[in-house]
């Protein structure tokens, strides 16, 4: 029996067609007529008629794909690698793109944005269809038909975006977006991860040209994938943890930048990861993240939440590290950026603390068989982890930034900053995490200690922070947690007693009489005028009598 | 009691029962008749009714369908183009094989007489003179399109307008007509009439082919037209290689299942 007999009808199609190329020729013919088109009339500016020449081309390439799926001679990335004998790519596919990359090249060097932006949405277009067909080569986890297509659309734009073509940045980024969003609704991971670098190589790009408004669209467009991946996605794939260095790389490069990032640059750059407000921002992530995973464990979906822990978990695994070493460049360069860090991490711990409290509210799983009681489980080592992430991003975060700031004399962020450490330890006392919030007022006393000393020219500043401590303490006192408490009166203590010491005769507003005056009246504020977290958390926990007796008590 | 009723019998029966024998039997009889008259005056109401539900009914019905044919005609009118050119030529020829049919035998006598004194022979010549001298223009008026087309679209666009089956097929048709006129001149005087109609049919369908030729240039002008021709001719192609595709595979099928058995 002959080798063609005994072939799977896969592997016969496979070799019918590359043993008989010429039965493409006729079709690759009219192919090239309208390739020839879009060149002669996107000499002539007739934009409508290229567009329609490349819409033409696009359907055609997109039924030839669907028609030689499975038998595709396009090599996955490990044959590229380890086999070269076997690198050849099939011929159509690739000369076809070659036209339109020679388009968009031509486009690029004549600045005509219009016709490259036609050509890239082509492409765009051509990446998409490329999801319906595979390679004979197939490879789980990788689409290598889509990995060469959109390597075209993504080197199109890369060019067009170091020409400084925004427009054409900007509607390749969506596309790149489109793509990977695809990708990752379809598991195909490893394809994904090369597209997320591209996007990054674009970004990067961006920001070496100086240019905003592209670097918006890219950050954006990668944001938006780790939104995806956190509602489609799995964990253990690598792709959330890799977007997420890819953002803090990017922004590490941008804060780098000459253009420098104050009040409104960041917004118009980097502001869809870092802003809040933002909705695919790691903040608003995180909320999603945290709303979801409430929300299934409640209506008892075990097994969708546990997905969402995972992937919670995997977000937050190394996030810390990454804002500290992000929040100690932004102190180096007195950057806004602290702003919009300092309200990310506010956001995502005031969420994580939220959370905490929501998983300790349900009711616990009955042990009927392994199923649930491997939930129960799940969820018991879930908020283990939780409180352990926490601490590292209110802790481990500002243990860093608050000692750069002194290092670097940058003090302009240090009143937010600390105000925030008052929150935390606010919300860990609530949540009875007391590492947390022990950490945090000796981080506050260690400030208003070191800003004592005349070299940071702010001694006022010293006596006005050091009212956090004492809130802190009063709050101890108001839940009944005696160990902070203790703790924050004898660092209030110290504080003021030493303050005194070294400036008996120095009187200001906000030193320590009247703040301490300031917040024993505070009390009697109505609740609708206090639009501060900070304030509202504290004047809605302590009563006047609490502020006394934690005054009163002092040495 | 007499066997018979006779005038003489009566006395003996009993006139005042009679009298309201007859009177029961006569309002009987009118009421009888109104009941009839009101039955039937309900029919007639009833079937009035009925009348103009169905009328309406069957309006309603015909507007509809109607509707539906025309939109289901206009569909396939813009659909197939074909359908539309030939639908009036061939209603014209139907019209015309019904006078031929009607009238054949007066006009057969006319043509073999007009063929007898020349005139028929001259008309044919005429004609497929006609003809060439119709070729000529058309070839002029292709240089001026050509020029337009070569002008707003690219080299392809000509290609495909050197290529394109319609002006060929005018080409050829209008190239048989003259040949058929000239040859129809040679038959004989008693087939006149059938030499009559050809030359006439000719003549229509020339008048028919010049505005299909006409239409076809105007396309081409427009560029569009011409990539979505290409592009149809390539879905074409792609389709020819997949039922390629789908023989091979039967015919692999084929084999196998005839070794197994």
């Amino acid at each position: 029996m002959s080798i063609a007999q005994r072939m799977k009808w896969k592997d016969f199609r496979f070799v019918f067609f590359d043993r008989n190329p010429q039965l493409f020729a006729a079709f690759e013919l009219s192919l090239e007529e309208l390739q020839t088109m879009v060149f002669d009339f996107s000499n002539r500016k007739k934009y409508d008629l290229t567009q329609h020449a490349l819409n033409e081309l696009l359907n055609l390439l997109s039924a030839y794909l669907v028609a030689r799926g499975n038998s595709l001679r396009i090599p996955s990335a490990t044959m590229v690698t380890y086999m070269p004998s076997e690198r050849g790519f099939d011929p159509v596919l690739t000369r076809q793109l070659d036209r339109l990359k020679a388009h968009a090249a031509r486009g690029i060097a004549n600045a005509d944005q219009e016709f490259v932006k036609e050509v890239v949405a082509t492409l765009g277009g051509l990446s998409l269809a490329s999801l319906k067909s595979r390679s004979y080569f197939d490879r789980a986890g990788e689409n290598s038909v889509t990995s060469i297509v959109a390597g075209y659309l993504s080197g199109s734009i890369q060019d067009a975006a170091v020409r400084r073509l925004d427009d054409v940045a900007l509607v390749g980024a969506d596309h790149l977006r489109d793509v990977c969003k695809a990708l990752i609704e379809r598991a195909l991971y490893s394809t994904a991860l090369g597209e997320f670098n591209d996007l990054e190589k674009l970004a990067m790009v961006c920001v070496l040209n100086m240019s905003d408004v592209a670097l918006n669209a890219a950050v954006r467009a990668l944001s938006d994938c780790l939104l995806h991946n956190c509602i489609h996605g799995h964990s253990g794939t690598y792709v959330g943890t890799h977007l997420l260095e890819s953002l803090f790389r990017i922004t590490h490069a941008r804060l780098a930048s000459p253009l420098g990032l104050d009040m409104t640059k960041v917004s118009f750059s980097i502001g869809p990861f870092v802003s809040p407000t933002e909705r695919s921002s790691f903040a608003a992530i995180n909320i999603s993240l945290v709303n979801g995973i409430a929300e299934l464990s409640r209506s008892g979906q075990s097994e969708p939440a546990s997905r969402l822990m995972s992937i919670y978990e995997e977000l937050h695994d190394r996030a810390w590290l990454q804002f500290a070493e992000l929040g100690i460049e932004a102190v180096k360069k007195n950057s806004f950026l602290l702003h919009y860090i300092n309200s990310s991490i506010e956001e995502f711990v005031k969420a994580s603390f939220w959370l905490l409290h929501a998983l300790e509210d349900l009711p616990r799983i009955e042990a009927r068989d392994w199923e649930t009681a491997s939930a129960q489980h799940r969820r018991d080592r879930f908020r283990d982890e939780l409180k352990k992430k926490t601490g590292w991003e209110t802790t481990g975060v500002y243990s860093r930034i608050i000692p750069a700031m002194f290092e670097y004399k940058q003090l302009n962020y240090l009143d937010d900053t600390v105000k925030m450490q008052c929150l935390f330890a606010f919300w860990a006392v609530r949540a009875h995490i007391e590492d947390v919030a022990s950490e945090a007022s000796t981080r506050i006393f260690r400030a208003c200690e070191q800003l004592q000393d005349p070299q940071y020219n702010d001694i006022y500043a010293s006596a006005r922070l050091a009212i956090h401590i004492a809130q802190i303490g009063i709050y101890a006192l108001a839940v009944d947690d005696r160990g902070i408490y203790e703790t924050a009166a004898r660092q209030y203590s110290t504080l003021r007693r030493t303050f005194r010491e070294r400036y008996a005769d120095m009187h200001f507003v906000g030193d320590f009489e009247s703040a301490e005056g300031e917040l024993s009246e505070g009390g009697g504020r109505g609740l609708l005028l206090m639009f501060d977290e900070h304030d509202r958390e504290f004047f809605s926990t302590v009563t006047p009598e609490q502020i006394r007796k934690f005054f009163g008590n002092l040495e | 009691m007499p066997r018979l009723f006779s005038i003489f019998s009566i006395p003996k029966l009993d006139i005042s029962r009679l009298a309201l024998r007859c009177r029961i039997t006569l309002r009987h009889l009118r009421r009888k008749i109104r009941q009839q008259t009101d039955r039937f005056r309900r029919f007639r109401r009833r079937l009035r009714r009925r009348t103009r539900q169905q009328t309406l009914r069957l309006l309603l019905v015909a507007t509809v369908r109607l509707r539906r044919f025309r939109v289901w005609s206009q569909a396939q009118i813009v659909k197939v183009r074909f359908v539309r050119r030939a639908l009036i030529p061939a209603l014209l020829v139907l019209a015309a094989s019904g006078l031929v049919f009607r009238h054949g035998i007066q006009w057969q006598r006319a043509t073999e007489t007009l063929g007898n004194k020349g005139i028929l022979s001259q008309l044919e010549i005429a004609v497929g003179a006609a003809m060439l001298g119709v070729i000529g223009i058309v070839f002029s008026l292709s240089i001026f399109s050509i020029q337009q087309a070569a002008e707003r679209g690219t080299t392809l666009t000509l290609r495909e307008y050197a290529r394109d089956w319609v002006f060929r097929a005018v080409y050829w048709t209008l190239a048989l007509f003259a040949f058929l006129a000239m040859m129809s001149a040679l038959q004989k005087n008693e087939s006149g009439l059938y030499r009559a109609c050809l030359i006439f049919g000719i003549l229509a369908a020339s008048f028919l082919i010049l505005k299909i030729y006409f239409d076809r240039a105007m396309q081409f002008l427009d560029p569009h037209f011409t990539i979505t021709k290409v592009a149809k001719r390539a879905t074409k192609l792609l389709k020819r290689i997949q039922r390629i595709e789908r023989a091979v595979q039967s015919e692999v099928r084929y084999q196998r299942s005839r070794r197994r058995t």
